[in-house]
């Protein structure tokens, strides 16, 4: 079943000082299925994370369609939660008021969701740090909250913008083994949601996803589309050499891109 | 914005103004209430007849008397509460409490100590312009940045040159924003200060009367509203490119806070 | 009998003073000690400062010879409690009857005037300029005019009031509202929040920190306008009293109601840094700079 459709999609932006217009995608097309991970990659400044707000509904395409479980998006919905890049938690609130916020928003009834954010608080690890505000909490803490925010909403697509781009090393590797989990590796894909990962790591991407899509720059574009066939759950059985291959391979792809990137930037 | 939208707006303004001075101009009593072309020609006349101009130079000649003072003064209690624990401590409550009073709460005892005269207001503007400029001072004093002292050691910088070169350009920021407030609250307190002595004097007039003295004369010997609302427009204007100069000269020494 | 023993010993303890006193110097005291110095200097410096200030104060009144160009603190405090017993209450509640009119006038006008300019751009277009321009004439330079429109009287102190306590507040809120973090909103958006979620418990708490610091400002220039705007076109209030106290050189009075013109100023201020710290704890700049 196909969870996103991407239909030849287009966005274009105006510089609101030059008025200079920057096409950040062109005629992207894209799949993803029920229970798949896909990871995308590309230089910066390929539309990336245009293309997530786009299927977030935050931003309006400039022509082309986008739509999940076959109805066209047209706007936000709590059917597709987002991971945002810098967390995005409401800091005026704790952790347990921040998980909840979908919930409430809604006006979902307490009875309906006390329990399950208790479950989602010790699911991500947060059992005692409930009370906390989200200044008061680490990095990777921040991102767990995060990510138990927007599964409160029991979302059937996860969005994820680069969510580990700012967590040191460590925690990446722990907070990768984490996500796979939660999100049911080892369950059927009928049972567990779509994935759609944006991530700056090439190495990150081999190791979680199921298929890693390159997006070319300048107009920003699908310029491969490579399946990941290694052996679920990845952290038990890695195999470093075959990950090395891929990741190669997919460096190949961005390499020259990602140079002049740097050059204009 | 575009041209419509400021056109828009202007028309707007335009017809305020056109309803008010047909509302001042039909009221009962229209000496009591400025009006648009009143206000307009009054303010030519004051400006053209010298009187005004003059006593702008005499505010503007207290208000740089008592600042020099304020500065020098406010410069040395700054530093010293600011690299000293200590004297932070046993003097930093006192000067908060003396902050928060205002400033023409005193003119009572400046008029006291000096008399109906412009050295009161001086004494005035120099209470309101201190508090700024110790607490920018301290502030600077504190935030020298040691990990920039030490680099320019290490680089084999001498005393001399760290602190024409590196403590001097880090503290004219907070220097010139102390600064700034400080003549900010000259300004509006010389007026408060003028008017006040200019109150008790109850005759304006006088060779050395500054703007807020001429103000006393305007309201309760001449009772011209338009003057009144004239002067006002001047005061503003003048505090307006007192507090631009300042904000040009921070930017100009401190680009990197606007990046 | 002086011998070997006896020498090597007070060696050894000149050496151990020297030693100490170049330790205390190097400042290689344990962490307790130095604690205890903090704690200690802490608690007696402002209390050397404030003596200090005291005996100054009185010493150049003594000097001067003159209680009415300098009347000595202590005939200051006895003439604050014989105000107190007298006519002080009222003249405070002049003034925070003023302080109060005002304010509810001017802050709630700048608050509307800020979200109806948030929220529609002809109304921006029209108060913005406004504002600029009125924003250097300060309180003051109105009093003339204001005496003129309504004669002395309280009219004038609660006009002024309104006056300056509309631009801190409406500065503040414009910035406050313009500055909410659109990935927040965002967030919001995603989670499933209607707009008047939104407006409520996203926008609303983004944009108080820059609310209570306008209110604050808004406080602080509006309390010196007070006094001021009481002492030239009022007739009543602290203001007014200090006036009229120096008008019968009863100077020890006049000092008396300035220190608690200062005083209560120092106490609003501190009730809203109470409220700030107490509001905005998840702010980690405000909790920090609450000073």
């Amino acid at each position: 079943m196909t969870a996103i459709r991407i239909d030849r999609i287009s966005k274009t932006f105006v510089s609101s000082r030059t008025g200079e217009q920057v096409v950040a995608l062109k005629d992207v097309d894209l799949e993803v299925s029920q229970g798949e991970f896909v990871a995308i990659v590309g230089p910066s400044g390929c539309g990336k994370s245009t293309l997530l707000s786009i299927i977030a509904g935050i931003l309006e395409p400039t022509s082309g369609a986008a739509y999940h479980y076959d109805a066209p998006i047209l706007g936000p919905s709590p059917d597709r939660g987002v991971l945002f890049q810098d967390y995005a938690l409401f800091p005026w609130l704790s952790v347990r008021q921040n998980i909840s916020f979908g919930p409430r928003a809604r006006g979902v009834p307490s009875s309906e969701w006390q329990q399950e954010v208790d479950r989602l608080i010790s699911v991500v690890g947060l059992s005692g740090f409930d009370t906390r505000l989200p200044h008061e909490l680490s990095g990777g803490m921040r991102q767990r909250c995060a990510l138990a925010r927007m599964l409160a909403n029991e979302p059937r697509t996860w969005l994820m913008d680069e969510p580990l781009a700012a967590v040191d090393l460590q925690t990446r590797t722990l907070l990768q083994e984490e996500i796979l989990r939660i999100w049911g590796e080892d369950q059927p894909p009928a049972d567990r949601p779509a994935v759609m990962f944006i991530t700056h790591g090439i190495d990150e991407a081999v190791l979680l996803a199921d298929r890693v899509i390159v997006l070319g720059r300048r107009p920003g574009r699908v310029k491969a589309d490579l399946k990941i066939d290694l052996n679920r759950p990845r952290f038990e059985h890695r195999d470093l050499a075959a990950e090395g291959v891929l990741v190669q391979q997919i460096w190949d792809q961005i390499r020259d891109e990602a140079r002049s990137a740097i050059l204009e930037d | 914005m575009t041209v419509r939208a400021r056109l828009s707006v202007l028309s707007i303004y335009g017809a305020a103004l056109v309803v008010a001075e047909f509302a001042v101009r039909l009221s009962p009593t229209p000496d009591r209430y400025p009006s648009p072309t009143g206000v307009a020609t009054a303010l030519v006349r004051n400006i053209l007849s010298g009187q005004a101009p003059i006593a702008i130079e005499q505010s503007l000649s207290r208000i740089l008397v008592a600042f020099v003072f304020a500065a020098i003064a406010g410069s040395v209690i700054g530093v010293a509460i600011g690299r000293s624990r200590w004297l932070d401590l046993a003097f930093g409550p006192i000067i908060n409490a003396l902050r928060s009073i205002a400033p023409i709460a005193l003119i009572p005892l400046a008029v006291l100590w000096f008399g109906v005269t412009g050295n009161s207001a001086v004494f005035i503007v120099c209470y309101a312009a201190i508090f700024p400029i110790i607490l920018n001072a301290s502030e600077a004093a504190r935030q020298v940045d040691m990990r920039l002292v030490n680099a320019a050691r290490t680089l084999g910088a001498d005393p001399r040159h760290i602190i024409t070169h590196v403590v001097l350009p880090s503290v004219a920021p907070n220097t010139i924003t102390g600064a700034r407030i400080a003549m900010g609250f000259a300004w509006a307190s010389i007026v408060a200060a003028e008017l006040a002595i200019g109150v008790k004097l109850e005759t304006g007039g006088a060779i050395n009367a500054g703007i807020g003295q001429l103000m006393v004369s305007t309201l309760f010997l001449d009772r011209d509203v338009n003057s009144l609302v004239g002067y006002m427009i001047v005061i503003g204007l003048i505090g307006l490119l007192i507090d631009k100069g300042f904000r040009r000269l921070h930017r100009m020494r401190a680009p990197w806070e606007y990046a | 009998m002086i011998n070997d023993y006896h020498l090597l010993t007070a060696k050894l303890i000149i050496v151990y003073q020297i030693e100490s006193q170049v330790c205390l110097k190097r400042k290689c005291m344990s962490r307790e000690t130095r604690k205890i110095q903090r704690v200690a200097s802490a608690v007696t410096a402002p209390i050397v400062g404030c003596a200090g200030l005291y005996a100054a104060w009185t010493a150049a009144s003594w000097w001067l010879e003159n209680p009415i160009l300098l009347p000595p603190p202590n005939s200051v405090l006895t003439a604050l409690v014989s105000i107190m017993q007298d006519e002080l209450v009222g003249d405070i509640l002049a003034s925070l009857h003023h302080l109060g009119v005002g304010m509810s006038f001017g802050v709630t006008i700048g608050f509307a005037l800020a979200v109806l300019a948030t929220q529609n751009r002809l109304v921006e277009r029209l108060v913005d300029p406004l504002i600029e321009l009125l924003r250097p004439i300060s309180g003051i330079a109105w009093i003339p005019l204001a005496i003129m429109m309504f004669g002395v009287g309280e009219t004038v102190p609660i006009f002024l009031i309104a006056y300056v306590s509309v631009f801190p507040i409406y500065i503040n809120t414009v910035a406050g509202i313009a500055g909410v973090d659109g990935r927040l909103i965002n967030a919001a958006k995603v989670l499933g929040a209607p707009p008047s979620t939104i407006r409520w418990h996203v926008i609303l708490p983004s944009a108080l920190p820059m609310i209570l610091a306008g209110f604050r400002l808004s406080l602080g220039v509006a309390w010196m306008t007070l006094i001021g705007a009481e002492l030239i076109g009022g007739n009543s209030g602290l203001g007014w009293r200090a006036f009229w106290y120096e008008q019968f050189f009863a100077m020890n009075k006049n000092l008396a109601v300035i220190l608690v013109v200062g005083v209560l100023g120092f106490l609003f201020d501190g009730i809203i840094r109470l409220l700030q710290a107490r509001l905005l704890r998840w702010s980690p700049a405000q909790s920090g700079a609450a000073t």
